[in-house]
Formats: C-alpha cells, structure tokens, sequence
C-alpha cells in the first residue's frame, strides 16, 4: 500500500516532468501549470507515503524521498504565499531525481538497535527540512548568478523575478535552513548519545555534516557582513552541496 | 550644381569606438564647412551629429567623398580609420535616409523623441552660421516636417521603448522596488528631462541631479522633487545611487573604475545599475567588470531596439507610407529648385525691360508728380504679375529641361543678349 503510494507521486512527477519539458519548448505557459498541478498532486501522496513511512529501518533510499519532499515543500510554499515562480526546472528537476533514487535503492531490512524514537523522528524531520533550506539557498544562489550573468552579458530577460529577491530568498532559506540544519545535527547527536552512548563516531555522514555545517556558517556570515553574493559565494555553496551529499552517501544503504 | 550628398556612419555600420571618436562638435566641423565652402569644393554644408550617427550633408557638383574622409582622417586620428565604416549617398536616396532619419525610423531605438530635435538644433546652428544653400534648407525643413508628421499620425512615439524605458525594465530586473529606489542623473539636459519624467511615473521616488553648473541641476530636481548638486558630489552620491543615469558632453570619463570598486565594497556590492548615453563615454569601461557593477552604453540597448523593431512593424508600414508620399513632394519641390535658375534669369530680364521703359517714360514725359509715377510704377507690376503669374506656374508645372529652357530664351529674345 505505501509502495503503490510512493509510486503513484513519482508517476506524477514524472508526467509533470513531460510538461515542464514541453513548457520550456514551447514557451506556453498553461503547460508549466499543468506541471505544477501535477507536481503539487504528486507531492500529496508522497507526504501521506512519508508520515506513514515506518523510521525504524530508515536508510539513506528514504532520507533522498525527505529531501525530495522537503524541496518540493519550499517550492510550493513561497509559490502559494508569496506568488514567486522560479527556479521551477531545478527544484521538479531535483526532487524527481532524488525520488526516482529512493525508489531505486532497497528498503533496508535490518531495524536500528536502541532506537529512541523522539529524537530520531526529530533528527531527521528537522535535519530534512534544514536540508531543504540549504539546498533551496543554492538553487536561488545559482538563479542569482544566472541572472547576474545575464546582466553582465547585456542580454537579461525579462522576468518578475527580481536580482535583489534572488539573493534576499537565498539568504532567508539559508538562514533558516541552517538553523533548522543545526538543530538537526544537535538532535542527531543526542539520539546517538542515547542509543550508542557516544556523541559521535566521525563517520563519512557525520563527518560531511559536520564540513557541510562550518561551510554553510561561513557562507552565512560573509553574506551578512561583507554582502558576498553571486560568482564569488557559488563554489562555496558548491562545496557545501557536495559535504551534504557525501552526507546522504554516509547514510546505511542496507 | 544642385547634387545632393551625404557621407556618414552610425550604429549600424561603426563601432561605438570609432562613433566616440567622430563624435565632432558642430562648433568644430563648422571650421571644416567654411574651409570646404571657401575653397568652391561645395555649395552648402550640414554636419548632423546625435549619439548614434555623425552625418555631413552637402551640396556639391561632384562627390568629394575622398576629401572629406580625408579632413576626418586629420581631425579624429583613428589608427584603423577603415572606409568601410561610411556609407555615401546621393540625390533621391540622400532625402530617403534623412526623412527615416527625422522620423525615428533609422534610430537604434525606433520611435525615440530625441533625434527631431537633434535634427532642428543643427539645421537651426548652420543655417544661423551661414553655411547652407537653399536645397539643403529646403530638405531640412521637410525632414522636420515629415518627422512630425510621422509622429503625428503614427503614433510611433507611444509607449516609445526608449533609453528611460530600458533604464526602468533594467531597474526591474535588479530591484524589488522602484519607489525604494535612489536614482542619480549626471547631466541635466534635454535627456535627463525626458529620463525623469518617465522615472517618476514609474514610482521613482528619490532622484538626485549632479551637473557642472549647480543651479541648473537644483532647477531640474526640484521639478522632479529631488535633490541637485554639482558634479563636485560624484562620489559621495553615487555610494547612495541604485540607479545611475549619464549624459554629458565630457571629453573625459567621469566614473573611474578605481573609484567605483571602493564605492561597491562600501555597499557591500549591492548591485549598481549605470546606463551611459554619452558620446564619448562618461564611464570607464573597466567598470563593467566590477562586480555588483551592470553598465550598459548606448550600443548595449541593441537588444530593446531588435525587440521594439518587431513590435512595431504595423507603425514603421504606416510611417514609411508618409516618409514616401514627402519625398516625392520634395523630389516635385527638387525639380521647381532645379529650374529656379532659368526663372531668376527671366524675371531678371522681365525687370530690367520694366525699369528700362519706365525711365524713357519718364524721360519722354517730364511734368509727372511722383504720386503719378509711383502709381504708373504699382499699374505695370500688376500688370506684369498678372501676365507672367500663368507663365511660371506653366513652366513651374513642366519643368523645361535645357532644350526646353532656351527655346523659352528665345521666345523672349534673351538668348541675343
């Protein structure tokens, strides 16, 4: 039943998927609704698969169908209140990719021993949704230095979608994805405390999280404080990306 | 005796390089008019000299193209002065370009106001300094003609997608919010006027004017309810500028890219938008490099005027329509100019007949009053005028050519003399 859910939103991803390519063909913009619509459809069977999704034998195939959802929930919350339609291509782009990949890798079978179920529910909602932030950041990052190049090149199109919105969404999302991000690792240590008596083992997971966490605090602060933007924080974001990946790669498989 | 030239580059043909450097200041070409003129190498002169093209019209009795690049070559010093760069026309397709040229037609941005203008303040400046004839004043006249008749009846002009419309469109795609926005105006001419206007009903809110003489620049703020300083206050407004637009006539560049780099660090490289009308250019190019830093010149808003050209193939049509249907009036008015000539020689003749027998009346009846004289004198000019109006207005009509016009001589016995 879970599984016929899950495979249900990716079906529906991937048909929005087909419209989003004829959108971007045929520049016709009903069809880039119609792949929101089914994107939106799909997105609710994945929230029913995932708050039914048992936590016990979570492996990394479910933290990528998290991160997927949490993608997708950023995208639709700044398109339902505040009417912001961008970067449409990357965020369905990206989370069908990491759905098609949590559906490819096996479920795994063995259940973690001790298992603390508060704060590991905790970890790993807050961590997903503090991921989706600083993944969401690099996407508005990345648009920003799209259009900034675009400007510098003297052919910027016209979009409703301002530089200045741009670096402000991509400076929201990663302070707040940091935060979130942060509690989450806190919450991580907290449960290994308490199901493996140690804070932690410096695994590749955690050791990328930990990497991914200073990276992304740097970000944050230059940002802030000396107005970094574009071309010259984007390897830093795109280092970041690949300690968060490494991060997901450190996560169980089996 | 009555060909018509035209010897010019513009954007479509030339670098902004090169137009920045045969960017000439009518005071400077005049030189070159009077010396040409002097010399009998033309009749009349006209030097037309806007952002986008340098154009010299003349009137000579052959094509001295070959001597005028020549005065160029001297006066700009260009290294790769290539003669590619210049288009040459003559007669019929010299009024052609000149009516597109007045109507807005040939500019980079299709429909802008400026160019009318700038078509009238030159024609106004050589005709006050003495270097046109009368077929360059004649084409002149019905350039400004046409070009407000296009406008008129076109409607090209509406909504324009000009320079102050791309600095909006390009201030949307920066900044969230117009009425947030500080705007800086270097140069408080004709452009800033027009820029303003349409910044303000935008929603632009903070506007701020810096030019050489500052009562100028306080005058034009305060209409706009801005602040107006002189250009002595570069710097320190533009660390507060979102917005800069420039149009000056300074030789030098004014924003320098040393400068600037200071100033964005400052802003924490909030990004700067600085569109430059000037030619030559009142920003350091290096500026464009400068991160946070977007500079667009006027050869940059290429892009506008491809986008507008489409938009408005329906008003070029109707345009072209008015452009043709005057030129063939001018071309009617050509030929009445090409045969003055031979009318001035009649009426010459037709009045020194007049004088001459009127004075052995005179002479043969001595007791006249000079009431009476005066009266017979008024008696014959209407008589004359009455008889000969037909006549020129005929010949007016068939514009005789030469066969024509000494046979004409004949009839009235002015080839004996």
């Amino acid at each position: 039943m879970l599984k016929s859910l899950f495979l249900i939103s990716i079906a529906l991803y991937f048909i929005g998927l087909i419209f989003l390519i004829i959108y971007l063909k045929e520049k016709k913009y009903k069809f880039s609704l119609y792949s929101e619509y089914l994107f939106l459809s799909g997105l609710v069977f994945h929230l029913i698969h995932c708050f039914f999704c048992p936590l016990k034998n979570v492996n990394m195939g479910q933290a990528l169908s998290f991160l997927s959802l949490s993608l997708l929930l950023v995208y639709f919350l700044l398109r339902l209140l505040r009417n912001v339609k961008v970067g449409q291509t990357i965020f369905f782009f990206f989370s069908f990719l990491f759905s098609i990949l949590s559906f490819i890798i096996p479920k795994s079978q063995i259940e973690i021993k001790n298992f603390s179920y508060t704060f590991f529910v905790a970890h790993i909602i807050i961590t997903i949704l503090g991921l989706g932030g600083l993944v969401s950041a690099i996407i508005y990052s990345y648009i920003y230095y799209i259009q900034e190049r675009k400007l510098k090149e003297k052919s910027p199109s016209l979009s409703d979608f301002s530089l200045e919105k741009s670096n402000l969404f991509s400076l929201k999302s990663l302070r707040d994805g940091y935060v979130l991000y942060t509690l989450g690792i806190f919450m991580g240590y907290f449960w290994s405390y308490k199901s493996k008596g140690v804070l932690t083992k410096f695994t590749l997971k955690e050791t990328s999280a930990l990497i991914s966490w200073i990276i992304f605090g740097i970000l944050y602060y230059i940002q802030k404080k000396y107005g970094w933007r574009g071309k010259k924080v984007l390897f830093l974001y795109f280092l970041g990306l690949i300690s968060i990946l490494l991060a997901i790669a450190g996560i169980r498989i089996f | 005796m009555w060909n018509l030239f035209c010897i010019g580059l513009n954007f479509k043909t030339a670098p902004l390089e090169i137009r920045e450097k045969l960017a000439i200041p009518k005071e400077d070409f005049l030189k070159i008019i009077l010396r040409l003129k002097e010399k009998g190498k033309i009749l009349g002169g006209l030097w037309l000299q806007t952002c986008n093209r340098s154009e010299f019209y003349y009137t000579s009795e052959n094509n001295i193209e070959e001597e005028i690049l020549k005065e160029l070559k001297n006066l700009v010093n260009i290294l790769e002065f290539k003669e590619n760069y210049f288009y040459t026309l003559s007669d019929i397709s010299v009024v052609d370009h000149l009516f597109y040229v007045s109507s807005s037609l040939d500019s980079m941005v299709v429909g802008e106001p400026q160019i009318l203008g700038q078509v009238k303040d030159s024609f106004e400046y050589f005709l006050k300094n003495g270097t046109t004839n009368t077929l360059l004043n004649e084409l002149f006249q019905f350039a400004i003609k046409t070009g407000k008749k296009v406008r008129t009846y076109t409607n090209i002009g509406e909504g324009a997608v000009s320079v102050p419309y791309v600095a909006v469109e390009l201030a949307k795609m920066v900044f969230e919010n117009l009425e947030n926005l500080n705007v800086l105006f270097i140069g408080a001419g004709e452009m800033a006027q027009l820029s303003l206007t349409h910044l303000k009903e935008n929603g632009v809110n903070r506007i701020v004017v810096l030019n050489r003489t500052e009562e100028k620049a306080i005058e034009l703020a305060n209409k706009f309810g801005g602040k107006g300083y002189s250009l002595d206050y570069l710097y320190e407004n533009l660390e507060k500028s979102d917005l800069v637009l420039t149009c000056t006539s300074s030789k030098e560049p004014l924003i320098k890219g040393k400068s600037l780099k200071e100033i964005l660090k400052k802003r924490k490289y909030k990004p700067i938008i600085i569109i430059d009308m000037s030619v030559p250019p009142d920003v350091e190019k290096e500026v464009s490099k400068i991160e946070g830093c977007f500079l667009y010149t006027i050869d940059d808003l290429k892009f506008v005027a491809e986008e507008n050209k489409k938009l408005r193939e329906s008003k070029i049509f109707e345009a072209e329509k008015i452009i043709n249907e005057e030129v063939k009036k001018f071309q009617d008015r050509w030929e009445i100019l090409k045969i003055s000539p031979f009318i001035k020689e009649i009426r010459d003749y037709i009045s020194n007949l007049r004088k001459e027998e009127i004075e052995k009346l005179f002479q043969k009846k001595l007791n006249f009053s000079e009431e009476q004289k005066k009266e017979i004198e008024i008696f014959v000019d209407q008589l004359l005028q009455k008889l000969l109006h037909p006549f020129f207005e005929e010949i007016k009509k068939r514009k005789p050519k030469k066969g024509g016009q000494s046979l004409i001589k004949k009839f009235l016995g002015l080839d004996k003399l």
